[in-house]
């Protein structure tokens, strides 16, 4: 497990050259035979320009979308967000309740443990990658 | 969904916002105020819920009866849902938790009530509620009867198709507290953390005890 989460860590520092640093990825461990579940992150813009984060993408599922859970006057809604920009020097939350790589139709099953990788696609045609682990909570 | 449907829904939505908003009023301005340091909206007078049939995921009847002898959490979701829904279940079972020094007659019994009967069957219920916590139950059933209830609770919830044929459910994220005796008591407005959760329901059932 150790190897696993220093494998994590590793990963999650090596992200394509585009000098965004993913910190704290889990994915959130879901009941068997779930249709969908969500991804967490923080995304800190490293560079001296805006980061506009446009699509995701997993091996792991067939559709993943970039969703903001939104509560106002005691409704929660979910919100597709078609670009999230961060500013130089800024770090985005993606978190429960708000911010989250939505992800739907797995191609298999997704167990506790298990290391998901994802690519964040910017604007300018980079590919941030990471990889995030299968957990109920965060740690 | 059809436009005229939808509108349908939407109406639908309102009447019960309107109901809920309606109660709210009615209760607030009847018997003693709630002392402001609980971080909960208390009825000051508690209201009877009106009578149910619906299922639990065992398959079992789940009627006005089940809500007696116990304080009850009960919140308001579907299985369809990536990140509010399985946030607040794993909120609640670390908030049971956290409340298991109470005695067992004040620990509260868990339950999800779906908003999304079409798709939440028991067998889906049965597979995923368990999951979060042993002792949760999820209960479903007819639209009608779904309908019906949260109509009565005031809680608002509308499918929202998505473009790719599917759908979404937005709906109320409060907590609702039921009394042993089965009437809604209180509520709690998300967001939920489970340790403001544990201490807002013993502050609440404490001041409810007493009161």
């Amino acid at each position: 497990m150790r190897i696993l989460v220093w494998a994590v860590l590793l990963l999650s520092a090596c992200s394509g050259g585009s000098d965004a640093v993913i910190a704290n990825p889990w994915v959130r461990a879901m009941p068997p035979g779930s249709a969908m579940t969500a991804a967490y992150f923080e995304f800190s813009n490293r560079t001296g320009s805006d980061q506009t984060i446009v699509a995701a993408s997993s091996d792991a599922f067939e559709l993943v979308e970039i969703h903001r859970t939104v509560t106002a006057d005691g409704i929660s809604r979910m919100q597709q967000e078609d670009a999230v920009v961060v500013a130089p020097g800024e770090t985005v939350s993606f978190a429960p309740q708000g911010r989250h790589l939505m992800l739907m139709r797995p191609r298999g099953t997704i167990q506790p443990g298990q290391v998901i990788g994802f690519d964040l696609h910017l604007d300018d045609g980079q590919i941030v990658t990471f990889s995030a682990e299968v957990r109920q909570t965060p740690k | 969904m059809s436009v005229p449907l939808r509108i349908i829904a939407a109406i639908l939505a309102l009447l019960a916002l309107g109901a809920g908003a309606y109660t709210a009023y009615r209760l607030q301005s009847a018997g003693p105020a709630a002392p402001d340091d609980i971080d909960a909206t208390i009825f000051n007078a508690p209201r009877p819920i009106p009578g149910f049939a619906l299922t639990d995921h065992n398959g079992e009847a789940f009627d006005p009866k089940r809500l007696q002898d116990h304080w009850t959490l009960l919140f308001f979701g579907f299985t369809h849902c990536p990140d509010v829904c399985p946030t607040t279940l794993n909120t609640l079972a670390r908030s049971r938790a956290l409340l298991s020094d109470l005695p067992a007659s004040l620990q509260p019994e868990v339950v999800l009530i779906s908003v999304d009967p079409e798709r939440d069957t028991v067998e889906k219920l049965r597979d995923y509620v368990p999951f979060f916590d042993p002792t949760f139950i999820g209960v479903t059933g007819t639209t009608a009867e779904i309908d019906a209830l949260t109509a009565a609770l005031g809680v608002a919830h509308m499918k929202v198709p998505r473009e790719d044929g599917d759908y979404t459910v937005d709906h109320s994220s409060a907590i609702f507290l039921i009394d042993p005796t089965g009437r809604q008591a209180a509520l709690f407005s998300a967001p939920h953390e489970a340790a403001s959760l544990a201490a807002r329901y013993k502050a609440t059932i404490s001041y409810l005890e007493r009161r």
